[in-house]
């Protein structure tokens, strides 16, 4: 068994736990961080089982497109991000889009990728209208 | 927070307001149990009577959306019994007159009738809080959901200041953030009024800053997201890229919210499951969770942290910062991030908070911002010896009813909330079988005279409707409720709780009242 340390993606305590896995690779559990600031090697019910959607069936596991009649398809990684960018593009005016292209980011995303969403609303699609959850 | 989760532990008095916090952040509400084991009392303020209030030395069963009223009494009082701290006012703020004269007619009995509590009671939570050395107030969404939400929080730092609870251990006022990351979020400006670091994008210098790393870039105060769905639902917005959010279950008045999803002629869903607002997508981009990739995550206590990559991503789905790379590239944006240090050092250069935390520095222990250079330990205790703008600014914050009201048509209060095993809208926790079987379906609390005056029995579905729409949901019969309110959580997509709620928005930065709707209910046919 090994385990690696990481930080619990539920609240905004952010405890310490370690990650447990068989040499395969599979995920067998959580064991709390002893020494971290927060926790002190405490978890909640979620901090313990919370890491169990990971596997999950229902997961994504490829890009989708919606067809014409409605349905998804699966499609890959490069005609998808092409279909984004070509779409993304087609909504910008030529100005400023603040009214023209929204995006709306996550308390789910790290500090980097909601910089680097900052950076593509207002420096790549020239809009400022970026926001997320904190609202709500 | 302006302290640390760990002074919790050290405080004499914790003043909890409109924070369930041993269900939604456990592990501060074991930070309140030990401070209670050292003789601490605890405050709470809440229209339910949350496990905390079994332990509390003072309980004020609040009607919802009238914090500022309470508070606002609180601070009558205290400048009344001459509890203020006059050489903190004199020394370390400015404009206290201006809210002396605003507060003098907001005494106890003037709140009273708009609190429902007694006079009383607000006059205990007032002494007790001013005279207390080591005071600290807990919140979270049930002060900010509301009309009143940012009056709230400035009436709060009103409290603080005047009593001298700020830049001290154990004092201060502490939003405990909700979800992993809103603090990270809110700092790297996913937000329309900011650039990181919460510079404001129209001034020259932060422009300056901005641009020459950025190159040109759109610099206004942007639509935020209420006023994004209303541009989609009106047609004016084109094209919406949203990742890791679920506004059909999150965000206000549903059936508005899909209508507006269903309008806009270009939209893209990047998450880790198919979830309902995935459902209007035109594409949808499988992202890795937060076990498959790297990163950092703000904690509520502004502590910066890693997340570190323990399986490899599921499926064919990638790292969102490796999407957001790809879809920068193919706009034709002149970037190509390696790694999230690398984006991390364009951080550290450009948000002066983040100045010194690298991936390297937090491979241990997490630092606090700010921390503006390389050899800066962070900062456990804000405003100490000096607040961020110099001088605190006392403001003026009049309390005033706008929003949903009890009518005859609607003569209840809605509340909403969490439960301890479940997280927002589900997505991953109704997938853990562990937690589900705890929660395995919604409810709607309602109190054992309000139960009885309709005829509605325990666990008989209940049909609850508000100006906005209709929902069904079984009961649960509990005195844990306020007369004339119920409580419904947010998590359960069948019980779509937001089809109710409206766009009644605070009007300086447009919260949603999601904890005050007035609905009429009924035995469901």
């Amino acid at each position: 068994m090994r385990r690696k340390e990481t930080t619990c993606g539920y609240c905004g305590c952010g405890c310490g736990i370690y990650v447990n896995m068989a040499d395969d690779g599979t995920m067998l559990g959580v064991t709390p961080s002893y020494n971290h600031v927060v926790s002190q090697g405490k978890l909640c019910s979620k901090g313990w089982h919370g890491f169990a959607f990971v596997k999950d069936s229902r997961r994504l596991s490829s890009p989708l497109i919606r067809q014409s009649d409605g349905s998804f398809r699966e499609a890959s990684w490069e005609e998808a991000l092409e279909k984004v960018a070509t779409g993304l593009k087609a909504a910008m005016t030529g100005g400023d889009n603040t009214n023209a292209i929204g995006v709306v980011t996550s308390a789910r995303c790290t500090n980097e990728e909601n910089f680097m969403l900052a950076k593509l609303a207002r420096a790549g699609l020239k809009t400022s209208s970026i926001d997320h959850c904190a609202r709500l | 927070m302006t302290n640390s989760i760990d002074e919790v532990s050290d405080a004499d008095l914790i003043l909890v307001i409109g924070s369930n916090t041993t269900e939604q952040h456990p592990l501060v509400g074991t930070r309140i149990f030990e401070a209670l084991e050292k003789g601490a009392q605890l405050y709470v303020v809440d229209p339910r009577k949350i496990r905390l209030t079994d332990f509390a030395h003072a309980y004020a069963p609040i009607e919802p959306g009238t914090n500022l009223a309470f508070i606002n009494a609180m601070i009558q009082v205290i400048i009344e019994e001459d509890l203020v701290d006059q050489h903190f006012i004199e020394t370390r703020t400015e404009n206290y007159e201006a809210v002396k004269a605003s507060v003098a007619h907001c005494t106890p009995e003037w709140a009273a009738p708009i609190t429902r509590l007694s006079a009383e009671t607000i006059r205990q939570f007032a002494r007790t809080y001013a005279k207390t050395d080591k005071a600290m107030i807990l919140f979270t969404m049930g002060v900010t959901q509301q009309t009143t939400g940012v009056k709230s929080i400035r009436a709060l730092a009103n409290l603080a200041m005047m009593t001298n609870h700020v830049g001290r251990p154990s004092t201060g006022i502490n939003p405990l953030r909700g979800q992993n990351n809103v603090q990270g979020a809110g700092d790297m400006a996913a937000l329309p009024n900011y650039l990181p670091g919460y510079q404001w994008p129209e001034w020259p210098e932060t422009k300056e800053r901005f641009s020459k790393v950025w190159g040109d870039f759109s610099c206004l105060r942007g639509n935020n997201i209420i006023q994004m769905f209303d541009l989609m639902d009106e047609g004016i917005m084109k094209a919406m890229y949203i990742v890791g959010e679920n506004p059909v279950l999150s965000d206000p008045d549903q059936t508005h919210t899909i209508h507006a999803l269903e309008k806009i002629p270009f939209l893209v869903v990047q998450d880790i499951f198919l979830t309902e607002t995935a459902r209007y997508a035109d594409v949808v981009l499988p992202a890795a969770s937060f076990l498959e990739r790297d990163g950092t995550y703000t904690n509520t206590e502004r502590r910066v942290q890693l997340i570190r990559k323990v399986i490899e991503p599921v499926g064919d789905c990638k790292p969102d910062w490796v999407i957001i790379n790809e879809i920068m590239k193919r706009i034709g944006m002149t970037v190509d991030y390696e790694s999230p240090a690398q984006v991390m050092d364009e951080i550290n250069l450009l948000v002066d908070s983040y100045g010194g935390i690298t991936h390297e520095r937090i491979q241990e222990v997490g630092l606090q911002w700010p921390c503006p250079t390389k050899d800066h330990p962070g900062t456990p205790i804000l405003h100490v010896g000096e607040f961020k703008r110099g001088k605190g600014l006392f403001t003026v914050n009049d309390w005033e009813l706008i929003g949903d009201q009890r009518s005859e048509a609607f003569p209840f209060i809605l509340t909403t909330g969490r439960v301890t095993h479940h997280y927002h809208t589900g997505t991953m926790t109704r997938k853990i079988w562990t937690l589900d079987r705890e929660y395995p379906k919604g409810f709607v609390e309602i109190h054992p005279k309000d139960a009885a005056d309709l005829g509605i029995r325990e666990h008989q579905e209940v049909r609850i409707t508000s100006a906005r729409g209709t929902i069904t949901a079984p009961a649960m019969i509990t005195d844990r409720i306020n007369e004339k309110t119920v409580f419904i959580p947010f998590h359960f997509a069948e019980i779509p709780v937001n089809r109710l709620t409206g766009r009644n928005l605070d009007p300086i930065i447009n919260i949603p009242a999601l904890k005050v709707s007035a609905v009429r209910i009924e035995v469901a046919s």
